[in-house]
């Protein structure tokens, strides 16, 4: 699956909830962390968590093309996204060739509802914690709290102790949490 | 001892001067820097506008100009206004021949997407010229233009100086707009500029700090925002600009293929940026001027030689379809099918019309012109009784407008085959041929 077909899939599974742009970015990088044949643009450590202008830009497209629909949240809270019924047709069709990644999407996003109610600041959370763990320059061994903590201040994140257990929680649910103590 | 921001003067048609740091002077005297002297900002625009001729040097100049009124306006100290103002200065030094094109090329060879922001900081990092006239700064300058934390700097002075050089409200755009409109002779791109820098604020959010507009400067936020659309439509995607754009780019792609551009030598490591040696000695020779050479002068006789002087001479392909996606490609599969090609589809599609028609593959091309709304792109900020809000909630013409996606094919065929073409190219999308 392209990038456009994940954000599709992840918009299709996540029906019934208001997400935002932040949400998406984030189930998009977890997705791909638990299915590496997502064809997905790099991420790279922005202010708010990893972050993909990739994607950006592909969400961007897909609104503008009628595919997925756009509306202003209250003040502050930004933009929710939802698939329209050109959108619904292309995940049909999409579904013919890649029901097996759309299942496994599906099944991460069922998850992230479970475990945070698709709410963007733990999966942003989840997002920083699998970011780190995962460029650890030793790679080896576990991350403890205060080493999350630490390197997340290289980043630029001011994560606290409860943000750090808060994504972890998620990660558990995903079964991504290897090698994170809590 | 305090920065003098001010040891060297250069004349400027837009601010009259702009004033340079010794450090600075240093700089743009260096081989690096000068390189963007032969490096045309708005690429083939001269076809269309013969002033567009103005390059990425006095464009960088006039980004330093603005950076520092912004930074002057926000009040940062002079330590970190100087390495807002070098990173403003650099932030083009990465661009290779033709601007933007070359992208294309570089992210081809190197099957991934590589980009002018990612050179520049390697050519920062790892030129040794540079380096020895900006030393330790480099690693700030590096992290402005990357977006990361500056060490030792508040995260909230981060994030303000990373987004002055890149973001909604960046001087790279303030500069290029006024500075493309004065080259090329139309007032499209005018906007109120000392009303926007003058009403630049910061809205605070815990320890994010973004840039902002104060709510009574929205309405030159505005005049801004229409000036990016309608240089978007009427210049940076003009049709015949992008005809000499696109047979460009096919003049390069068949010189990589027959390598009369080494391939070996575009391939970057973008894990390890200290380790592109080759890479960078050869990118630094490539300019706009430098290229054309290169080709024409390798292979005289090759196709791509042929298509760079068939720009030269201004004899160039022209239209034989125009299709809007958004507006007459109906079928949803195939509307986003269209919209989804990238650069190596585009040429499958136009190798597979050519096989179909019987006609020359060198003779067609199809490209994809996005003219990404640009009026409501980006959240612009805007401070109303201290609360931030987007630009959207106050603006009565930010209604969310589709995007303007047209599927151009071009060729040097004669009109009758090109009529053939369109016929072939609008049944495939099942459009009705008027």
């Amino acid at each position: 699956m392209d990038i456009y077909e994940t954000i599709e899939s992840v918009l299709d599974a996540s029906k019934g909830s208001n997400i935002g742009r932040t949400a998406i970015q984030k189930l998009v990088y977890l997705a791909h962390a638990k299915i590496p044949t997502l064809d997905i643009p790099q991420y790279r450590p922005h202010y708010y968590g990893p972050y993909s202008s990739d994607l950006s830009l592909a969400l961007e497209r897909l609104v503008t093309h009628h595919f997925i629909d756009e509306t202003p949240g209250r003040l502050r809270e930004g933009y929710k996204y939802r698939l329209t019924p050109d959108g619904d047709t292309i995940v049909a069709e999409l579904k013919k060739h890649s029901l097996d990644e759309y299942q496994k999407i599906k099944d991460i996003v069922d998850k992230c509802k479970d475990s945070c109610d698709l709410k963007a600041n733990p999966l942003s959370c989840a997002a920083k914690v699998l970011f780190m763990q995962r460029n650890r320059p030793n790679g080896e061994g576990t991350m403890t709290v205060d080493e999350a903590r630490k390197r997340a201040q290289g980043f630029g994140w001011n994560i606290s102790s409860e943000d750090i257990e808060e994504g972890t929680t998620v990660l558990c649910h995903l079964e991504l949490a290897k090698n994170i103590a809590n | 001892m305090p920065i003098n921001f001010q040891f060297t003067s250069i004349r400027d048609p837009l601010y009259g001067f702009i004033d340079l740091s010794e450090t600075e002077t240093k700089i743009i005297g260096s081989p690096a820097f000068r390189r963007l002297l032969n490096i045309k900002q708005l690429s083939h625009a001269f076809v269309v506008y013969p002033t567009a001729i103005h390059t990425r040097f006095e464009h960088s100049l006039g980004v330093v100009h603005l950076a520092d009124r912004v930074c002057t306006q926000l009040g940062f100290d002079e330590e970190k206004k100087e390495i807002i103002r070098l990173a403003a200065l650099l932030h083009d030094v990465g661009h290779g021949p033709y601007s933007h094109l070359f992208e294309s090329v570089l992210s081809n060879v190197n099957g991934t997407r590589i980009d002018h922001d990612q050179i520049s900081m390697m050519i920062i990092k790892s030129d040794a010229e540079l380096g020895s006239i900006i030393g330790d700064k480099a690693d700030k300058i590096v992290s402005l233009l990357d977006k990361k934390p500056i060490e030792s700097w508040e995260p909230a002075d981060s994030m303000l100086a990373s987004s002055i050089v890149s973001g909604p409200l960046d001087v790279d755009r303030m500069d290029y707009l006024r500075r493309d409109s004065y080259h090329i002779g139309a007032a499209y791109g005018h906007f109120d500029l000392d009303r926007m820098i003058r009403t630049i604020g910061v809205a605070r959010d815990g320890d994010d700090a973004h840039l902002c507009v104060l709510y009574k400067g929205k309405d030159a936020v505005e005049s801004y925002r229409l000036g990016r659309y309608l240089m978007q439509s009427q210049v940076y995607h003009h049709h015949t600009r992008l005809i000499a754009d696109q047979m460009f780019l096919r003049a390069l792609d068949l010189a990589v293929d027959e390598d009369i551009i080494p391939k070996q030598k575009l391939k970057a490591d973008l894990d390890d940026w200290s380790n592109n040696e080759e890479f960078l000695e050869y990118y630094l020779t490539l300019d706009d001027k430098t290229i054309y050479d290169a080709i024409i002068g390798k292979k005289p006789d090759s196709g791509a030689a042929s298509l760079l002087r068939m720009i030269q001479t201004r004899n160039l392909f022209k239209r034989a379809c125009t299709i809007l996606i958004e507006k007459e490609i109906e079928n949803p599969i195939k509307h986003d099918r269209v919209m989804k090609m990238n650069y190596s589809n585009l040429r499958e599609f136009a190798k597979c019309t050519a096989e179909s028609l019987n006609l020359d593959y060198s003779k067609i091309i199809v490209c994809l012109s996005k003219v990404s709304v640009a009026l409501y792109t980006d959240e612009i900020l805007i401070l109303r009784d201290g609360k931030p809000a987007t630009l959207d909630k106050f603006s009565p013409i930010s209604a969310k407008t589709p995007s303007v996606d047209t599927l151009f094919v071009f060729s040097d065929y004669d009109e009758k085959t090109r009529n053939k073409i369109e016929k072939h190219v609008k049944c495939h999308f099942d459009i009705p041929i008027t």
